[in-house]
């Protein structure tokens, strides 16, 4: 199924950057872009149950390891490679799913530094303690005079094409599905529902948070290096508190615990936010609703005080979006009429 | 040589001290009892010796190897599970998978099986799911292998809280009041069940139970608690006239 999906969206690639609208198909990456974050962070706030708030954190680390090196050692490694008769295109290929595992094992390393110590909290501290540890990061970067610090580093050859944010964002489901599924999977979903009673039945709790924590990581901090050479240029300020507190909107939305979920958050989420901005130059609409991408954040607030009074458990809960959902919920609705 | 043995074991909470000083074995193969007034430290005694609390004084010793040190989850590797006096099931994941979860010993760990879904991955699944089945059918809960444990009746899931302990495949089987909240008629069954536990599974067991008839019926030894330290320790028979068990819980 894999290799089917990922032979498809080889094909699909050059036909969507032949014919599509620019500005749609660059929608459609950061649609991919968002889909990958929250599918990540779904695995570590909905199925593992540890709410972290540092996401944006791990994509910085991805963002800036991976820029950095297409930035420092691209060049020289593009060189070596030609002077071996490579062509360049060929180079590109063979560079970007590098870079973009290095991106995502820089995150995963400094998510295992994190995680370890802060797993230990429980709830609300460990959401503050993430937060924190998110902000760090940012700061961090922002003293950085080598990858210019509060100025941002750019530019970074654009290098993200519609197969490798979609092929990401599927390798990414399919890891993680695969992996909660397994019998031993379950053991996540276990830890979730009572630590206490998954300690008593074996389960090693604290390898599975900080394994969930690291695989939530690593596809952050692809996604990362995906956004990185999308835009061509990172700063520090687009990896801030507000960017993890708009992924784990994107995850409450869809469904805590659910992939499809998380999917359907980033579609909603990032049409919300990108759509107002057209408005802006429609002179013949009111100034408020001109203006309404300046709302932004009221909107996500008010949203999400609606979802959580009509349907607290997300737009699909738990479950994972199928067919067979409408055909339950007609059984049940059958079974309590008689 | 004793399956289980608590050596001078004290626990203190700053200035509370839930047990001093207790100490009592469990022989291979019986089934044991552990009774005493409300608060007299029974859970205490019993995370204690899953590793949820550790001992401030004292050692536990399992199988002669000292495990007082041990992290819970290692403790139940080592061969030691049990059940919560309230329950405490996977709630929202279903009966079968409560079961194959406990399972570790015998599932596959390494990742490359389970993401690409290996022969060996298929076929080690086929036998865990069969083998979780089988402990479902012994307790009658095969039925509802796929509802969600939350869906089952109070003494179903006490049941299938029993079950998942026995999955781990625990030489030493630990039951936190077990009746608890059970009709007469539940635990009539439930007392065949534990015996049949450990006739047919060999399984060591040891039970908090208040239900005194349930707990004279099934147990060939009984330790008595009150205030965190052990009065009285025999027989079912001893017991019931030793005068300090009667005076903790009728008073003088």
């Amino acid at each position: 199924m894999l290799v089917i999906a990922l032979v498809g969206l080889m094909i699909l690639s050059p036909i969507c950057h032949q014919y599509m609208d620019p500005y749609i198909l660059d929608l459609v990456m950061l649609i991919g872009i968002n889909s990958c974050l929250a599918i990540s962070l779904t695995l570590i706030n909905g199925m593992a149950g540890q709410f972290s708030l540092g996401h944006a954190g791990f994509m910085a680390v991805g963002a800036y390891v991976s820029a950095s090196l297409t930035l420092f050692t691209g060049p020289t490694v593009f060189a070596f490679l030609q002077s071996l008769g490579i062509p360049p295109s060929v180079c590109q290929v063979l560079w970007f799913p590098l870079i973009i595992i290095c991106g995502g094992l820089a995150a995963g390393t400094v998510s295992l530094l994190i995680g370890i110590p802060t797993l230990r909290l429980r709830g609300d501290y460990l959401a503050i303690a993430t937060l924190g540890f998110g902000e760090i990061i940012r700061v961090v970067i922002v003293n950085m005079k080598s990858v210019g610090g509060p100025i941002g580093l750019g530019p970074i050859p654009e290098y993200t094409t519609f197969f490798w944010v979609f092929g990401t964002c599927v390798i990414a489901a399919f890891v993680i599905l695969r992996w909660v599924n397994s019998t031993r999977g379950n053991s996540l979903y276990a830890v979730r529902e009572d630590e206490i009673a998954a300690v008593s039945v074996g389960i090693n709790t604290t390898f599975y948070k900080v394994s969930a924590f690291v695989v939530g990581a690593f596809f952050a901090g692809a996604a990362g290096c995906l956004y990185a050479h999308r835009l061509g240029r990172i700063e520090p300020d687009s990896f801030a508190f507000i960017r993890s507190v708009e992924i784990v909107t994107m995850v409450v939305l869809g469904g805590l615990g659910s992939v499809s979920g998380a999917v359907l958050g980033a579609i909603a989420l990032t049409l919300l936010s990108e759509l107002p901005r057209q408005l802006k130059d429609m002179e013949s609409l009111p100034v408020v609703i001109q203006n309404l991408s300046e709302y932004r954040m009221i909107i996500y607030a008010v949203l999400l005080i609606i979802l959580m009074i009509l349907r607290p458990q997300g737009l699909l809960g738990h479950r994972e979006f199928s067919l067979k959902m409408f055909r339950l919920r007609k059984y049940t609705r059958e079974a309590s009429a008689k | 040589m004793s399956l289980l043995e608590v050596e001078h074991c004290t626990i203190r909470f700053g200035g509370l001290t839930a047990i001093s000083d207790l100490n009592f074995t469990v022989e291979p193969g019986i089934i044991a009892g552990l009774i005493g007034p409300n608060g007299a430290g029974k859970t205490t005694a019993f995370n204690l010796i899953t590793g949820i609390y550790h001992p401030t004084e004292g050692a536990v010793n399992f199988q002669g190897k000292n495990v007082s040190k041990l992290k819970p989850h290692e403790i139940n590797r080592a061969g030691i599970a049990r059940t919560f006096q309230n329950i405490r099931l996977f709630k929202n994941m279903t009966v079968l998978q409560n079961v194959t979860v406990a399972m570790h010993r015998i599932t596959l760990a390494s990742p490359w099986h389970f993401l690409l879904r290996t022969n060996t991955y298929k076929k080690n699944q086929e036998e865990v799911e069969a083998e979780a089945l089988k402990l479902l059918d012994t307790f009658n809960l095969t039925s509802f292998k796929d509802e969600d444990a939350s869906a089952l009746a109070y003494g179903q899931q006490r049941r299938l809280e029993i079950v998942r302990a026995m999955a781990t495949g625990p030489q030493l089987l630990l039951l936190d009041e077990p009746a608890a909240g059970m009709n007469p008629n539940e635990k009539a069954q439930l007392k065949e069940l534990i015996r049949r536990v450990r006739n047919e599974f060999k399984m060591t067991i040891l039970i908090i139970e208040h239900d005194m008839n349930v707990i004279m019926d099934i147990c060939e030894k009984i330790a008595v608690l009150d205030y965190g330290k052990k009065i009285a320790e025999g027989t079912p028979e001893q017991i019931k006239a030793d005068p300090k068990v009667i005076k903790a819980y009728l008073g003088e």
